[in-house]
């Protein structure tokens, strides 16, 4: 069952997958929250950080060397004015194989709010590709 | 243009044709943006098979003049190209730049050829492919800056792709303080423009031909101002048809 609205100060997190999607800073590139049909990402208050950076399958599917994006709901918020994120979780219960934890972002980020968020997310783990 | 330059962009850019009313010597890679040019016009598109270089830069000129500077009314590419060359740096083309400038291209490149390698699911989540068109023309404006960087002579901080789980790709420039991002997406066409100097920003579709790109590239190296908005009608692919007609 989804939960209500979630609070600003929650922390959600997003696998880095792959070297292409952080800059040679090790920044975060805009390219990284844009998703037309809703990014995904995970309430970390419902996750591990294990299962959101390797997987929530059994075996974990991705790479041991999968880094962490991390950035709040606040930061969604702030981006733009309806920009925000809603639980979707991919499993019926807490207790489910599949992503209970996963959320999506409302909208489809601009550039510029993408790059904001990119400015804003922390990369921890660092990948190790 | 180097060896080695000509040697990497080779297979975008083919040998040079003679310029109708311009510059060859002083031009020569505007020349090859035009053959380029040229080359990529698809068939049943006579409007660059049968036009001069002057008549579509003309016509570029009158669709879509720079905000704020002021610049030759009815000039060719070459005196557009001009336009820009003087005011970004005087001194001579050193071979590290080339060389540095190069290589940026280069690694934007290879890693746009990479995503074409990705899987479905490429982002750990449910990322989608990339769409070969788009991955061409995001390959083709790294060229294309390419040649106008060493042109101005100028190394750009970053020449940089980025994948988005949704198969769009971006292509990012930084320069001078300004930002400019090229977005390519699965559909195809129209392409977004985002450019930002300080806290001014714009974000909007473009139909981002060839003279439009190394319009935001002048933008982005300060020496023209931003490029007026395409009407909703020339982002329209069939409006090549009409264009071709008027040629």
């Amino acid at each position: 069952m989804p939960l209500g609205e979630i609070p600003r100060t929650e922390c959600l997190w997003r696998s880095v997958y792959k070297p292409d999607q952080i800059k040679k800073d090790g920044t975060l590139k805009p390219a990284f929250f844009r998703d037309k049909r809703g990014l995904s990402c995970d309430l970390a208050k419902l996750s591990t950080v294990d299962a959101s950076r390797l997987g929530h399958a059994v075996p974990p599917m991705w790479p041991i060397t999968s880094g962490l994006a991390r950035f709040t709901v606040a930061n969604v918020r702030d981006v733009g004015a309806d920009s925000d994120v809603v639980h979707e979780p991919l499993g019926a219960t807490p207790s489910s194989r599949e992503n209970y934890a996963h959320c999506q972002l409302t909208k489809w980020l601009t550039t510029e709010e993408a790059t904001q968020l990119a400015r804003v997310a922390k990369v921890d783990p660092v990948p190790r590709f | 243009m180097t060896t080695a330059q000509r040697s990497w962009t080779q297979n975008a850019i083919t040998p040079s044709t003679p310029l109708q009313g311009g510059s060859q010597s002083a031009s020569a890679s505007i020349i090859d943006i035009w053959d380029r040019m040229q080359r990529r016009t698809a068939p049943g598109e006579p409007q660059t098979a049968n036009a001069s270089i002057t008549d579509i830069w003309d016509w570029q000129l009158k669709t879509t003049s720079p905000h704020g500077v002021s610049q030759p009314a009815s000039a060719s590419i070459t005196d557009l190209w001009d336009w820009i060359r003087p005011k970004t740096n005087s001194g001579g083309v050193q071979s590290l730049t080339v060389a540095e400038i190069e290589r940026l291209g280069q690694l934007a490149d290879e890693e746009l050829r990479r995503y074409l390698t990705f899987e479905p699911a490429w982002d750990g989540y449910d990322g989608l492919t990339f769409n070969e068109q788009a991955i061409d023309r995001a390959r083709q404006v790294v060229q294309l800056a390419t040649v106008f960087f060493v042109d101005v002579k100028m190394v750009p901080d970053e020449i940089t792709p980025g994948p988005a789980s949704d198969g769009s790709v971006d292509v990012e420039f930084s320069a001078c303080g300004r930002t400019l991002i090229f977005t390519f997406d699965r559909e195809q066409f129209p392409a977004r423009v985002y450019a930002r100097e300080g806290q001014s920003t714009h974000d909007r579709e473009d139909d981002l031909q060839d003279a439009t790109v190394v319009r935001w590239l002048g933008w982005l190296v300060g020496s023209l101002g931003v490029p007026d908005a395409v009407d909703a009608a020339r982002r329209d692919p069939a409006y090549r048809v009409p264009l071709a007609i008027r040629l």
